[in-house]
Order: structure tokens, then C-alpha cells, then sequence
């Protein structure tokens, strides 16, 4: 064995102290750094950095805009990046709270993420900025559309608060191959009941195997729900509402649509390559999903996008994500993240934002505005499908304990489709599960 | 013994060690990697039994003693992923380890294009995970996968495959209803374990070509004079001087099992940002239950616990699977130097 006199051992200590640092530093903080999180001023400019989950063409489009936000002013620059998908954004951003420095604002796109950054403290409520000096008028809020209020307004202290900002905001609509229908000679279904009928005639014209694919969720279902009357939870958020008569005929009808095997069920987005491939001629997702398919489908046939069909009312679902501001960053801060989120939804931008991103624009107002005319005027369908913003619900998470009921719901729906229990069996033993759930809470 | 200079030098040299005495250049070689092992294993196993003595959602919060054992304990959903996870392990390592071995053995025969099959059963393991979960699910697509395809060729009913909840003891049967403990793991949860198995077979093989080639020739040419020969060679012989090789396999494989996610994960990740597992929960792994109460519940504490409580498991395991080894494994110190554990 080696030997080691003073002059060796203190290298040999050196080179370890050394590597280890190196190797520290390296494995250490977050790559995005960590002192713009909480506002930097830089060239008489205060640094907002926002965190957000829209990749690809979509994160262009968003870049784009925040460039004009930058150049439109001269008090603050957002610096926009892209941390991942709503869930892995959602990583980011817990990482970044547990090391301390959260950004000064973020997309909350997961699932019940702003309900728990609520409860946790690590947000300030928009409201306070849409009532302070630079807020927004009575007027400018009522034109927002209702749907996107209601799903950013949460109980705080017992009143009911707007705590994030409607950012990118989806709907449920039906996608159908428009060639395909026109082909056969078949109407865009209006009605569940043309649905039926429509995916029956192109089932028995050899067109496709079947009319839809789907990836059981509980959007769907709840969009049924609505429609026959029902809702998910009870007002108050304490109870499953889910197992009344109206949930069990929703179910019933889906259950139905697969025994007749008009519907099959896929796993995660692989309806989307079903369609492209003409294995079906409709499905139910949010009318952002168009970016994705149209990119797949290169033209190979005419996609038609539909407001969701009707049963004995209209309804339908929002999707996307949502601003927040979290509470650790300095006010001139939140003042500059919350000046970018009201400049957002303003006509002009709100309307490029759509044309561009297929997102909703988030105002009435919007729809004049010579950018949204012209898509119209262009793509008629498009005016249609932002038509069901009207009749829109967003899903209960501004219930915090949403995100655990909502697998149980997914699961009981999943059983009464497939046959392994009765609607109303599954709906009631879902209901019993989310009840212990949301009260324990 | 010594010359008188050469007595002096040692003396110099004695006086150098006094103060550093010689162990310690074997501590500073330790130093670095100990120093990571403390600030990424050790510092966060006590920073995480200290999270799960806590209320934590996305902040710390108050200290609630043993509670979020017990919530874990209590779940129903715990112990179904327990029961997952434990159909698993056993439908994955011995399996594993049998093909393993065989195709070590295969490969070990002088035959024709040898280091061609080496490399073909190993590349699975050296392949992205992601993307082989991607390929493998559009093998297993139950509407238009190749799987499917196959068995309408061969006119026999399609099967659900990663969409099947029911256990396969109840399909065979013909079986209308989930039956979690009687109906044995549910098709998906098996076809996870095949492309599981595939992926590491290659692994387990190349690890047993290792120890093959290194049992000593004398030690068979004597075995082969006393008469042993095929099965009773490798029964008696072969296999336990590689009592070794299996045992560190058996211990690697199972943690590994215990902790696999990434397989598991793209196999049965849902559309949007829903909890992967599905369909029905069949395929929840015990990892994936701990991954969905930390990111998609928020329940930080309640996680950790449930963490804890798996790793309490594995050590426990782990140190029974060294005390039967004690018994079992034979090391071959005498004739190979540098075989001893």
C-alpha cells in the first residue's frame, strides 16, 4: 500500500475539496439561475420572469407577444420561458418554492395547482391589482367572458376572490373529417342523436371501423352532465354531485356508444393519429388540439372543428391554464407581471394570441377586432366553434381537492363504459369515495 | 535486514507520517464521493423522514408526529399498489434472471456470431426508455397494433392488452368483473412486465457471461474427469460457482423492480396531465402512487411518508435476501484471488 508524506496527502485533500466543489456546483440550483426570479432591474428595466408551458409553435407565438409587451414599454421586461408541460412546469415551479426563489409569475397549468398554491400562501390574488390604481374597470371585466371569471375565482376569507388571470384558454369542441362527411353526404351532428346516426351511416358506408376514439377522462362526461342538467360537485365544494340521474344518463349514453361499438377507447393521445388515419371521423378534445393534428395531417383531408353537439341543453367544458403572481416577489414586481397579464387580455393582443394559437380570446370585445373578422370571414368555422364560450363551465378546480377526485371520477367512468359495473353503480360508489375525499379536506 | 541509510530514510519518513498517519490518504480518496453521497443520499433520506413527520403540501406546515404513516397505512390504495408492485417484481426478476441465464449460456457455446448476439440482446438495454415505451405501446395498440393484427391472422379474438384491467386468471376464465386479489394482475400490468423483462434480459445475460467466463477451467476439466457432465455439470458445478453472480442480480433486479417508474410510466401515461397507472389503477406501482400524492396531489408529506415506508421494505427485504445468501452463495476465494464480496 501507498504512503502518503504532508506535501502528497495536502494534494491528494486538495484535489478532492476541489471535485467536490466542482461537482456541486454543477448539480447545484435550478438551471434557470436564480436572481431574476425575484425582479431585477437591469438598465432602468425590472427583470419579470414568467414561467410558462406552451412548446413549440405555441411557445413562438407567445414569445412574439411578449417581445411587443417588452417594446411597448419601458419600466419592465418580461423574460418568458418555457420550463416543460403543465406538469413538469408544475416541478419546476414546486422546486423552485422549496429552494426559495420562485419566478415572479407563472403559467399554473396542472390540475389544482392554483387551488394549492392558494392554500399554501404563495400567490397573491389578481383581484387586489384588478382594484388597484392600475386596474381594470367594472366594464373591461364584464366584458371578459363569464366562463373565465368563474374559473379563476376562488373562496378567500369566505368571499368569493379572482385569484389567477385567464391566460391560454381552451373548450371541449368535436372534430370530425370534414371530406369524409361531405363524401358520404353527412351533416355536422348538432345533436348527440345525429352523432349517433352519423357516425352509424359512415360506419356502414365501410368509410370507418368506428365513429370515435376516445381516452376516458372525466371533460367529456362532465360536458354530459352539464347537459342533462347535473353538475359535478354541489355549490359549496363538499360533495360529489356527480351520481344524480343526470350523471347516470351521460354515463349511460358513453357506456352505450361503446357497447354498440361506435366508440372504442385509446390510450393517451393515440385518437388524434386515429383520426389522421381515418380509423374514425369525430373526436371530443380541446380546440387547441387542431395545432397537433393538422401538423400530422398535412392536408390529407379537410378538419372540421364543431361546437360540441347538444343534448337537452348546450354545454361544454374550458381547458388551459391560468396566470398567477407569486407572493414572494418584490411589489414593483407583481405590479410588472400583473401589467403584462392586463395587456394580455387586452382586444388587440387577445385577438392575435387566438388567430395565431387557436386559444379563446379571452373577451367579447375581441371578436370585432379586424384580426378575429378576418379569420371568420376566412374560416367560418372557427366564429363557431367560439360560439360555445357562451354556454362554457370550467371544471371544479378551484376545489383544491379536485385533483384526487377527479381519477376516482375517470375510474368509475372507465368501469361503466367497459362493462365492468352499471353507471349508477359506479357513479354512486365514485361519489361515496369523493364525499370521504372532499371532506376530509 | 536494513542497511544503515536505509534505516535512516524510513526513520524521515516515519517522522513525515507521524502526523498523518497513512490511513488517512485513503479517507482524502474516499473524501469526494463520501461528500456526495452525503449531500445527495444521506442529507435528503433525513430531510425527507423529517418532511414526512409533517403537514406539507407545497410549504412546510405543523408537526403531526407519525400521522402521515398511519393516512398512508390506512389507504386502501397504498396497499393496492403494494399488491401491484409485488405482482411485478414477481412476474419480472426470475423471469429475467432464468432468460438471463439461458442466453448467457446460449452465448457462452462456441458458436457462429457470437459477439452479433451479444450485441442484439443487449441493445434494448442501452435504448432509450421513453422511446421504447412508445414503440412497445403501438405494438400493444388495442385497436390497430401489431399485436392484434397478429391474432386476427391467426383468426383469434383481439385482445385489450395496456387497456385491460382485468386480471388474467379472471379472463381466462371468461370473466366479467375485477377481481383484485383472485384474478391475478390485469393483462396491461403483464404486458408492462414483458416488455420489462425484455429490456433487462439483455443485461442479466452479458452480467452472467461475466461470471461464466470467469469459472476456472481446471475446476471443470476436474469435474468433467469425475464424471460430471451436462445437467449435472451445471447443476452441480457451473451454477454454484456463479451463486455470486446470481445473488447480485437477484438483489439489483429486485430493488430495481421495486423502484421502476420510467417503463412503467410511458406505458400507461393518460392524455393531459392525468396520474399514469391505468387502466383502473392495475399498473399503479408503488413509485407511481408516491410520484402522484407528490406532483399531481400535492401532498409532499404524505409522499414522503409513503417513501419511507417503501424504502423500510426494501432494506427489510434486502437484508433477507442477505441472510439466505449467507447460506447459499458460494465464493471461490481460494482458487481466484479478488472473488470475495
Amino acid at each position: 500500500m501507498k504512503r502518503y508524506d504532508r506535501r502528497e496527502f495536502l494534494r491528494l485533500g486538495l484535489y478532492s475539496s476541489v471535485a467536490v466543489g466542482w461537482l456541486l456546483a454543477g448539480c447545484g440550483p435550478l438551471p434557470t439561475g436564480g436572481s431574476a426570479h425575484t425582479g431585477a432591474a437591469r438598465g432602468g428595466l425590472l427583470d419579470i420572469s414568467f414561467w410558462h408551458g406552451n412548446s413549440g409553435p405555441l411557445g413562438k407565438i407567445l414569445q412574439t407577444l411578449t417581445d411587443r409587451f417588452n417594446a411597448s414599454q419601458d419600466k419592465y421586461r418580461i423574460k418568458a420561458e418555457f420550463v416543460g408541460d403543465y406538469t413538469t412546469l408544475n416541478q419546476k415551479i414546486m422546486a423552485a418554492v422549496a429552494a426559495g426563489s420562485p419566478p415572479v409569475a407563472a403559467q399554473a397549468g396542472a390540475y389544482g395547482a392554483v387551488a394549492q398554491y392558494l392554500k399554501d400562501g404563495l400567490i397573491v390574488p389578481v383581484g387586489k391589482f384588478v382594484d388597484g390604481s392600475d386596474g381594470l374597470s367594472p366594464d373591461s371585466v364584464k366584458d371578459i367572458f363569464p366562463g373565465f371569471i368563474e374559473d379563476n375565482t376562488f373562496t378567500v376569507d369566505g368571499k368569493p376572490t379572482l385569484v389567477s388571470w385567464p391566460f391560454n384558454k381552451s373548450v371541449l369542441v368535436l372534430y370530425y373529417n370534414g371530406t369524409m362527411l361531405q363524401e358520404a353526404g353527412v351533416d355536422v351532428p348538432a345533436s348527440w342523436d345525429d352523432f349517433v346516426s352519423a357516425s352509424q351511416r359512415l360506419m356502414q358506408a365501410g368509410k370507418v371501423p368506428a365513429g370515435i376514439g376516445w381516452t376516458p377522462a372525466s371533460d367529456w362526461f362532465a360536458a354530459l352532465l352539464l347537459q342533462n342538467g347535473g353538475t359535478l360537485l354541489s355549490p359549496d365544494g363538499r360533495q360529489a354531485a356527480f351520481a344524480s340521474d343526470a350523471g347516470v344518463r351521460a354515463l349511460t349514453f358513453l357506456q352505450e356508444l361503446y357497447q354498440r361499438k361506435i366508440m372504442y377507447l385509446t390510450k393517451s393521445f393515440d385518437w388524434q393519429n386515429d383520426l389522421v388515419q381515418r380509423k374514425i371521423a369525430f373526436a371530443v378534445s380541446t380546440i387547441v388540439s387542431q395545432q397537433y393534428i393538422q401538423q400530422d395531417l398535412k392536408g390529407a383531408f379537410d378538419l372540421g372543428v364543431a361546437p360540441l353537439p347538444a343534448g337537452e341543453r348546450k354545454a361544454t367544458v374550458l381547458f388551459g391554464s391560468n396566470g398567477v403572481i407569486f407572493a414572494k416577489a418584490s411589489p414593483e414586481a407583481q405590479a410588472g407581471a400583473w401589467a403584462f397579464f392586463k395587456w394580455w387580455a387586452e382586444p388587440e393582443q387577445t385577438a392575435w394570441w387566438s388567430v395565431n394559437s387557436h386559444y379563446l380570446p379571452l373577451r367579447r370585445s375581441a371578436l370585432d377586432t379586424q384580426l378575429l373578422k378576418g379569420l371568420f370571414a376566412k374560416d367560418p368555422r372557427q366564429k363557431v366553434a367560439l360560439e360555445s364560450l357562451d354556454w362554457a363551465h370550467p371544471m371544479p378546480d378551484n376545489v383544491a381537492a379536485w385533483v384526487r377526485v377527479d381519477p376516482v371520477l375517470t375510474d368509475a367512468i372507465t368501469k361503466a363504459v367497459t362493462g365492468l359495473a352499471s353507471p349508477r353503480d359506479a357513479l354512486s360508489a365514485a361519489a361515496e369515495q369523493a364525499d370521504a375525499i372532499l371532506q376530509a379536506s | 535486514m536494513a542497511t544503515g541509510q536505509a534505516t535512516l530514510r524510513q526513520a524521515g519518513a516515519a517522522r513525515a507520517r507521524r502526523r498523518f498517519p497513512r490511513p488517512l490518504g485513503a479517507y482524502a480518496y474516499l473524501l469526494p464521493a463520501s461528500l456526495l453521497l452525503a449531500a445527495f443520499q444521506v442529507y435528503p433520506l433525513f430531510y425527507g423522514a423529517y418532511v414526512s413527520l409533517h403537514r406539507w403540501g407545497l410549504v412546510p406546515g405543523e408537526f403531526v408526529g407519525l400521522a402521515n404513516y398511519r393516512a398512508v397505512l390506512a389507504d386502501p390504495d397504498f396497499w393496492h399498489s403494494l399488491l401491484v408492485t409485488l405482482f411485478y417484481v414477481l412476474g419480472t426478476v426470475p423471469v429475467e434472471m432464468i432468460l438471463g441465464f439461458a442466453l448467457a449460456w446460449l452465448l457462452f457455446q462456441p458458436i457462429r456470431g457470437r459477439a452479433l448476439f451479444r450485441l442484439l440482446y443487449f441493445l434494448p438495454y442501452v435504448t432509450s426508455m421513453v422511446a421504447l415505451g412508445l414503440v412497445w405501446s403501438w405494438i400493444f395498440n388495442a385497436n390497430f397494433g401489431l399485436l392484434n393484427a397478429l391474432l386476427r391472422l391467426l383468426h383469434l379474438a383481439p385482445l385489450n392488452w395496456l387497456l385491460e384491467p382485468r386480471g388474467i386468471l379472471t379472463l381466462l376464465r371468461g370473466g366479467t368483473h375485477l377481481e383484485p386479489w383472485t384474478g391475478g394482475p390485469s393483462l396491461a400490468l403483464l404486458c408492462v412486465a414483458a416488455v420489462t423483462v425484455w429490456y433487462y434480459a439483455g443485461l442479466h445475460a452479458v452480467v452472467y457471461l461475466a461470471g461464466l467466463s470467469a469459472v476456472p477451467r481446471e475446476v471443470l476439466e476436474a469435474a468433467r474427469i469425475d464424471g460430471a457432465a451436462g445437467w449435472r455439470l451445471l447443476r452441480r458445478v457451473i451454477l454454484p460457482l456463479l451463486s455470486p453472480t446470481t445473488y447480485f442480480l437477484a438483489v439489483v433486479a429486485t430493488v430495481g423492480a421495486f423502484q421502476s417508474f420510467a417503463l412503467v410510466y410511458t406505458l400507461t401515461a393518460p392524455s393531459g396531465g392525468g396520474a399514469a397507472g391505468g387502466p383502473l389503477e392495475t399498473t399503479k406501482v408503488v413509485t407511481l402512487y408516491i410520484f402522484n400524492a407528490f406532483y399531481s396531489e400535492f401532498r409532499v408529506g404524505y409522499a414522503q411518508a409513503a417513501a419511507f415506508l417503501l424504502f423500510v421494505l426494501l432494506l427489510g427485504l434486502t437484508l433477507l435476501q442477505m441472510r439466505f445468501a449467507a447460506r447459499r452463495v458460494t465464493y471461490l476465494g481460494g482458487l481466484q484471488g479478488g472473488n470475495e464480496p
